[in-house]
């Protein structure tokens, strides 16, 4: 329902779960792992951070969640990208992208 | 809309939610010790580490909560989890709350049902605010109120009257037969006017048509029709014999479309009929558009005149227009608004007492409250907690106040008759029922929930606008100055509502003593009245020769007399107080020379028969009774009453004068009685002349037995002594002598119960509200007392500073109930009989006693302040 542009931060991190959840549907600890893998370590998602973050995501019907079991045999909370998360994630790359541009030049343009 | 739904699955599933965190919070901690452990840590090291990561469970479930959908219903939820702990973790007060709450509102939700009923809800007929009595009224009669004859009538409707359309009505009684036992069964001769005047329609068959007015049809009330036909829609069509007529059935309808009078049957009013019929007719007439019941009566008035100038009969006579709305209700009205005005006192006190315990709660609880302030509780946050709270109360207090309703209503449907006599008008009113319809319960709740809320939110008030850490301090602060001007006024309004509520049944209190210590002229107790009414409608009736009459009335009475139990009995015309009939007229003392025939003084007639005064046991002052011996054939005799022997007399004997009726035989003098108060133990007697059964028998006559067997036996066996001399012959409307006295004071005796029982729960209200925030105080001024007792204050001072405090305010409150007290009696006066509204005595006694209730409700807590234990009280500080 609600259209609000997210602000940086927690945009920042919506999009990076959304991104990780691209390639498959994930668990909370898989994803914390999965997004230090794609950000070669930069960005170590908190639990504290990732679940409400996840909650939110869900609430706003981009990721559903199912219980299934891991990789290493326990049950585990699976989330996956829902029909209307997929195309949210072009949505936000794009948006990452102007936002991130903007920036560069900000920085850049000093003289 | 998404996230609606899911606000209500959160909400729903609240619990189930958070299960699920909890178990995905466990297979995070699970899959990172994994993790750990493939990397070589100790199995305990890593769920250390583990553990760490995660960053503790309740946090970030605590973070997920704050998330999710619907938190801020959330966390109205939890306000109200809150406010019922809260409420269970201070039972007494909340039972004290909800209980004076429940009082308040139920007292006023019953009378309000009651008030409703009688007075707002109007009549049940079509635009009944717009329809009029037509009364004939004679001032030097003495006669008020009186129905027209058939020739009025019809005099009236040769002029232009206001009225849009005329309804004529005559109550009657008549004996059924050829349905079960000889059944007497009250009916109405209506004009055909009838379902179109009153809006009345069939639940059966069809009303009269205007050419039925000429034929024998009935139309049934549902009441009856029920009792005699178990229902039977057949009815239509089947005959029915009264007084030996016959009468085909046309239709049934609703019992409430002659709620004036419970008539069984209903018959038509053939046109030639009407015009010669004498008696007391009814007449309801609505109003044309744009005419005012004013405008009517002066209309009227130019009719009046006009009949009088070409009608010699009717010299005297005006005509009256009253509207109907008024009549039913004019004698019980200053009741009724006496006790509305009073119960709304009580619900005032019931708010002073319910502001007192929540604002004493609230003092308790602002050391709590300042904690949330100063941990940044915003007012809003506080506000809707207190609402919360406010409302949860107030829904007890409704629901209790409900209960507490309707159980009143069905006290008062026991208190208030279901009719009561009027005065001077020969009839009964009937009373409508109070009642508590969906409407009423909606507003008593709705009410007990709004004054929950403001008086929930009051106290709250006094925590904004200052310095959180003030307001800190104070909790650790002996002061209980907080709002000691809230409290002081809660006191006083406490006490001014009481003694008002005391001093309105203080006098009602000695009106009722007053009129319960009248002598009414006659011993009502163990007196019993039967109706009977000789039905002579058939040619061939006995009862038709007035011989026959007296002859059958002389077999009724040998017969009931000789029923073992059954001490006297005789038979009345009108028993006394009944309001039964009316039968007044003029009279000139034969050697009183001189007087016009305008000036003639009247007095009441009553037709009794031998033995009723001893039946009544009203006393002979001067020559003899009534006898069997006083017949048609025998000197024309009369007894009156002292009244009238004082009036008429002064100090001649009056026994010996003939006394005369217009053109009818002189009748001596043969005997003086003592006066009856046959209008009401508040009015005068009248001046009363008793008139030998033998010598004037007419057709309905009360039986009056002195018996103490009890009705339900000795009536049965009354009926079989009359069927005994005639078969077809019902005795009808059982009444006790009490009751018809009781009822002629039920006004009073209404307002006298109702405001006994307000001003006792006032007291109690006002005694538990003093007593309360005294103790509360001094729970306070512990330490200060304990400190002054160190220093060398004794304790009778202790004792004394307290009830001190109390008593001032109690007292200033008194004051200020006992004004306005003498400001509202005046408004009750009407209700007062015997009793000054100012009644000094009334108001030393209120007062003195109130005094009295508040020192004890102050010495409570004095008392046991000055008994502060020194050293512990000290030591804990």
């Amino acid at each position: 329902m609600s259209s609000q542009p997210t602000d940086l931060l927690q945009g920042t991190l919506d999009l990076l779960i959304l991104r990780a959840l691209l390639l498959e549907p994930q668990h909370g600890w898989g994803l914390a792992r999965r997004i230090r893998q794609l950000t070669r370590d930069t960005f170590d998602v908190k639990p504290g951070s990732m679940f409400p973050a996840l909650k939110r995501l869900e609430e706003k019907g981009w990721i559903a969640a199912s219980w299934a079991t891991s990789e290493n045999g326990r049950q585990a909370k699976f989330y996956r990208l829902t029909r209307a998360g997929r195309a949210r994630v072009q949505d936000e790359v794009e948006n990452w992208r102007r936002v991130a541009a903007a920036i560069g030049w900000a920085i850049e343009g000093t003289s | 809309m998404r996230r609606w739904l899911a606000a209500l699955k959160n909400l729903w599933r609240g619990r189930a939610a958070d299960r699920d965190l909890e178990a995905e919070l466990q297979s995070y901690l699970d899959h990172a010790t994994d993790h750990l452990m493939q990397r070589g840590a100790e199995a305990a090291e890593a769920r250390r580490s583990a553990g760490l990561e995660l960053g503790g469970v309740t946090q970030v479930a605590e973070a997920v909560r704050d998330v999710r959908a619907g938190a801020r219903v959330t966390g109205w939820s939890r306000d109200l989890r809150f406010a019922i702990r809260t409420f269970r973790r201070t039972p007494l007060f909340t039972v004290s709350a909800v209980c004076v709450l429940g009082l308040g509102v139920g007292a006023n939700t019953a009378i309000f049902g009651l008030v409703n009923a009688a007075l707002l809800k109007g009549l049940p007929l079509r635009d009944d605010a717009r329809v009029a009595v037509v009364w004939i009224d004679n001032k030097s009669l003495g006669r008020s109120r009186v129905g027209p004859m058939g020739r009025d009538y019809f005099d009236w409707l040769s002029h232009a009257t206001p009225f849009d359309d005329l309804f004529l009505f005559e109550h009657g009684s008549g004996t059924m037969t050829g349905v079960g036992d000889p059944e007497q069964v009250r009916g109405l001769r209506v004009t055909t006017n009838f379902a179109d005047f009153l809006g009345v329609r069939p639940v059966v068959g069809r009303t009269f048509a205007a050419t039925d007015a000429t034929d024998n049809v009935a139309i049934l009330s549902a009441d009856y029709w029920q009792r005699a036909f178990g229902g039977d829609p057949k009815v239509v069509g089947r005959s029915l014999v009264l007084n030996s007529v016959s009468y085909s059935v046309i239709g049934v309808v609703p019992s409430s479309a002659t709620f004036w009078y419970p008539a069984d049957i209903i018959v038509p009013w053939p046109p030639d009929r009407l015009r010669t019929a004498d008696s007391d007719l009814g007449v309801f007439g609505r109003l044309s558009p744009g005419v005012t019941f004013s405008s009517a009566q002066q209309a009227m008035n130019l009719i009046a005149a006009d009949v009088a100038g070409a009608r010699p009969d009717r010299k005297g006579w005006g005509i009256l227009v009253v509207p109907l709305r008024d009549v039913a209700v004019q004698y019980i009205r200053p009741a009724l608004l006496l006790l509305l005005g009073a119960v709304g006192f009580v619900l005032l006190l019931a708010c002073a007492n319910v502001a007192a315990l929540l604002l004493v709660r609230t003092l308790g609880r602002r050391g709590e409250i300042a904690v949330r302030v100063a941990l940044g509780a915003t007012p809003g946050r506080l506000v809707q907690q207190t609402i919360i709270e406010g409302v949860l109360l107030g829904l007890g207090g409704g629901l209790v106040g409900l209960l507490l309703g309707l159980w009143g209503t069905a006290v008062l449907r026991v208190i208030v008759p279901a009719s009561i006599p009027v005065p001077a008008a020969a009839s009964q009113v009937p009373l409508p029922e109070g009642e508590i319809g969906w409407g009423i319960a909606a507003l008593a709740v709705l009410l007990s929930i709004a004054v929950s809320i403001v008086f929930s939110l009051a106290p709250i008030a006094t925590f904004f606008g200052g310095q959180p850490a003030t307001r800190l301090n104070s909790r650790t602060r002996s002061s209980a100055a907080g709002t000691p001007r809230q409290r002081a006024t809660l006191v006083i309004a406490e006490a001014a509502l009481a003694v008002v509520l005391l001093t309105g049944a203080g006098l009602m209190m000695r009106t009722f003593g007053n009129l319960m210590r009248v002598a009414p002229g006659f011993d009502p107790h163990d007196v019993i009245s039967l109706q009977l009414k000789f039905a002579d409608d058939a040619p061939t009736s006995p009862y038709r020769q007035a011989s026959g009459r007296v002859a059958a009335m002389a077999q009724f009475l040998e017969r009931v007399r000789a029923i073992p139990g059954i001490e006297v009995a005789a038979f009345a015309e009108i028993p006394p107080m009944s309001q039964d009939d009316q039968n007044t007229g003029r009279f000139a003392v034969l050697d009183q020379r001189g007087l016009a025939p305008g000036d003639l003084p009247t007095a009441e007639f009553r037709i009794v028969t031998d033995g009723y005064f001893e039946v009544m046991r009203i006393p002979l002052r001067a020559g003899r009774y009534l006898a069997t011996t006083d017949r048609a054939d025998a000197e024309s005799v009369v007894v009156v009453d002292e009244t009238l022997a004082r009036l008429s007399f002064g100090s001649t004997d009056p026994i010996g004068h003939y006394l005369a009726f217009g053109s009818r035989p002189s009748r001596r003098i043969v005997g003086v009685v003592g006066s009856v108060l046959d209008d009401g133990l508040d009015r005068a007697a009248r001046p009363t002349i008793y008139v030998p059964y033998g010598q004037a028998p007419s057709q309905m006559m009360s039986l009056l037995a002195r018996t103490s067997l009890p009705p339900a036996s000795v009536v049965p066996t009354i009926k079989r002594a009359v069927w005994s001399v005639d078969p077809s012959e019902p005795l009808f409307n059982f009444r006790r002598m009490d009751d018809i006295v009781s009822n002629t004071v039920s006004a009073s005796r209404l307002a006298f119960l109702m405001l006994t029982a307000f001003a006792g729960l006032a007291l109690l209200l006002a005694g538990v509200g003093m007593y309360g925030v005294t103790a509360y105080v001094v729970a306070e001024q512990t330490r200060e007392f304990a400190v002054r007792l160190a220093i060398g204050a004794k304790r009778a001072d202790i004792l004394w500073l307290v009830i001190r405090g109390g008593l001032r305010q109690a007292l200033t409150g008194l004051g200020i109930g006992v004004v306005i007290a003498s400001v509202l009696a005046r408004q009750m006066a009407t209700m007062l009989y015997g009793v000054a509204p100012l009644d000094a005595t009334t108001l030393v006694v209120t007062a003195l006693g109130f005094a009295l209730l508040a020192a004890i409700a102050n010495a409570i807590p004095a008392w046991r302040a000055a008994r502060v234990d020194l050293v512990r009280v000290l030591q804990s500080v």
